[in-house]
């Protein structure tokens, strides 16, 4: 078998550019991504991996250029629009974690259900338990460990099918142990064929992805593709 | 679950877990809704409070015969008449008076019939040192300079006679100073007097004590004279004037009050919930990023000040009613009446008030931008 399934393109970046005041942040950025794959981006900081992640997830607007996302132009799109693409097509994954702090872990699953269709706690239970987390359900974020809270926060992200996955250093903030258990866990999300694009400073981290983006200075720099995916 | 249930579930968790952070504008809402609904209390009141409290200074009309050269006696069925035309709710207190001359064994007195019951209504001012009077033990008040003159203190018997040679026996049971002419005269209980003076049933003048305002006084003393024309009833006027004047001026210096501090509240209500929206400018960001809409973001911070307005309504309208009575009890000695509308009053009051507060930090809340939650800021 050589495909596997049928190539489709879920994301489209065309020439997109995007300045905040005087700072070139983005380049005239190309880029497409398949449904399915895992794309890492890496570059020093200050390269407009975040930038880039903010657009993509429609948090942002590109100042030139098309961001085409399952066939939508976000570029055409009111902030109301842009607000519907993130509930239902993005997944949320943050290095600084960012629950609500006065909600339990089950509660701020729920939030993101509240906000998509309905709260439902037996399906945010399950979700927890998917992370390993069941027995953590109901304590505050202040306290779970950092790697419970960002079992916790993709746990969130998945909960209403996401079409793509966007995680901003997603271990940027653990311990080695913990790093372990969430870069597993981003990889069995891989294998069950979610899209992810994931920004990276860890090398290590990086090169499991099926594609490695390098940024600098607002732009791509090189492209690697790992021949084994 | 249900989407607005839910909702609420979020805005009590809101408030009820971040306890610490709401309570300055909890407080700012309670403190304002305490002292607003306290004084309203006490503004509904204060009227009947004021003119109740002025009667202390004594009688407000008098009633005396229209011609004393023809016929010098008040009837005092007339009187009872004439009470019973007054509101019992206004009517503070009457006591007609009947005047004669008896004598004791070694001088010539005036006497002075009245009705004991009433002497604190009436004449709140009088100082009694002693018992205060009391009518089957045939007791009686002698005024100070009199008591001095004929060497007389509480407990002393005397004789009375009269002049057509009536004679009774009472028991002094205080000295009365009251300042003016009383202090010369023997109060003795008016049937006693009516027997010794052989007067049966009448008074020569009586005072009213009436707890109302001067204009619905001279209509009474108007419609007095028509249906009693042999009577004559006249105001003690100056008391009732100033009674009045000074009641509006309390009136619109409350009102001043309440107004004061409802902006005073409503301000410190604002700079507070600015302040805590702030705080929360990540999580406002995220639920943004997760797909919550401005308006939804912006309803949930109105619904968390409106909620913490109607909590603080009710607690304030409560400790509302220990300010009032502790006015009451301070100010007029008295508890002020609890007014039940003031409460659906405060409620809707604090409630909107803080809604209201709310909504600005909620616009501030709409305008945050979900790029911020990835930026970390
Ligand atoms: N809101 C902003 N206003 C001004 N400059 C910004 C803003 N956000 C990012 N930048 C600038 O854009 C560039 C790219 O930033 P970013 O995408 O955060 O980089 P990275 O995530 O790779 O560290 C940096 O020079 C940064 O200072
Ligand atoms: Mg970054």
């Amino acid at each position: 078998m050589v495909k596997e399934r049928e190539k489709h393109v879920l994301l489209e970046l065309k020439e997109v550019r995007k300045y905040y005041e005087n700072v070139h942040a983005l380049k005239e950025m190309s880029l497409s991504v398949e449904q399915g794959e895992w794309v890492s981006i890496m570059g020093p900081s200050g390269s407009g991996k975040t930038t880039l992640l903010n657009i993509i997830g429609g948090m942002d607007k590109p100042t030139e250029g098309r961001v085409i996302l399952d066939g939508v132009d976000l570029s055409s799109l009111t902030q109301k629009q842009l607000t519907e693409v993130r509930r239902d097509k993005i997944g949320l994954i943050f290095q600084q974690f960012h629950l609500i702090p006065h909600l339990t872990a089950v509660e701020n699953i729920m939030v993101a259900q509240y906000y998509h269709s309905l709260p439902d706690k037996p399906e945010a239970m399950a979700a927890l338990a998917r992370v390993g987390l069941a027995d953590r359900a109901h304590h505050l974020p202040s306290q779970l460990s950092g790697g419970e809270q960002q079992r916790v926060c993709i746990a969130r992200a998945l909960i209403n099918y996401p079409k793509l996955i966007l995680a901003d250093e997603p271990t940027g903030n653990l311990d080695e142990a913990n790093e372990q258990i969430v870069v597993e866990l981003i990889q069995e999300l891989h294998h069950e064929g979610h899209t992810i694009i994931m920004v990276t400073h860890d090398q290590d981290v990086g090169k499991l992805a099926d594609r490695q983006v390098h940024l600098e200075h607002g732009a791509i720099r090189s492209v690697l593709t790992n021949s084994y995916s | 679950m249900g989407k607005r249930w839910f909702m609420l579930r979020l805005v009590s968790f809101a408030l009820i877990r971040r306890k610490s952070r709401v309570a300055i504008a909890f407080i700012a809402i309670v403190l304002g809704v305490a002292i607003v609904s306290g004084l309203a209390d006490v503004y509904y009141d204060i009227g009947q409070k004021m003119t109740r409290e002025l009667r202390t200074y004594g009688a407000n009309l008098v009633l005396t015969p229209a011609s004393p050269e023809n016929q010098p006696y008040l009837a005092l069925h007339e009187i009872s008449g004439i009470a019973a035309r007054v509101p019992p709710r206004q009517l503070v207190g009457y006591s007609p008076y009947l005047y004669g001359i008896v004598e004791t064994t070694s001088h010539q007195i005036v006497l002075a019939g009245t009705d004991f019951s009433q002497i604190s209504r009436v004449s709140p001012y009088w100082k009694i040192a002693g018992d205060a009077p009391d009518k089957r033990g045939q007791s009686a008040l002698v005024g100070e300079a009199l008591a001095k003159k004929l060497g007389i203190t509480a407990g002393d018997r005397l004789e009375l006679t009269a002049e057509g040679g009536q004679t009774a026996a009472v028991v002094v049971a205080g000295i009365l100073s009251s300042g003016g002419k009383e202090d010369n005269l023997v109060f003795v209980d008016l049937d006693l007097a009516a027997r010794l003076l052989n007067r049966p049933d009448t008074a020569n003048v009586a005072y009213f004590s009436i707890a109302t305002d001067p204009a619905q006084l001279e209509s009474l003393v108007r419609s007095l004279k028509t249906e009693f024309p042999t009577i004559e009833a006249s105001l003690i006027r100056q008391v009732s004037q100033a009674e009045g004047r000074v009641l509006v001026k309390i009136q619109s210096l409350v009102l001043l009050a309440v107004a004061i501090i409802l902006l005073l509240t409503l301000l410190c209500l604002v700079i507070t919930m600015v302040n805590i929206t702030l705080e929360r400018r990540r999580e406002i960001g995220l639920r943004k990023a997760l797909g919550g809409q401005d308006q939804d973001v912006m309803l949930e911070f109105v619904i968390e000040g409106a909620a913490l307005g109607f909590a603080g309504g009710i607690l304030g309208w409560v400790l509302g009613l220990l300010v009032a009575q502790g006015i009451g009890q301070s100010v007029f000695h008295a508890p002020i009446a609890v007014r039940l509308p003031i409460l659906p009053l405060a409620i809707v009051l604090a409630t909107g008030l803080a809604a209201l507060a709310a909504f600005i930090p909620a616009k501030i809340a709409a305008r945050v931008q979900p790029a911020i939650v990835l930026r970390g800021e």
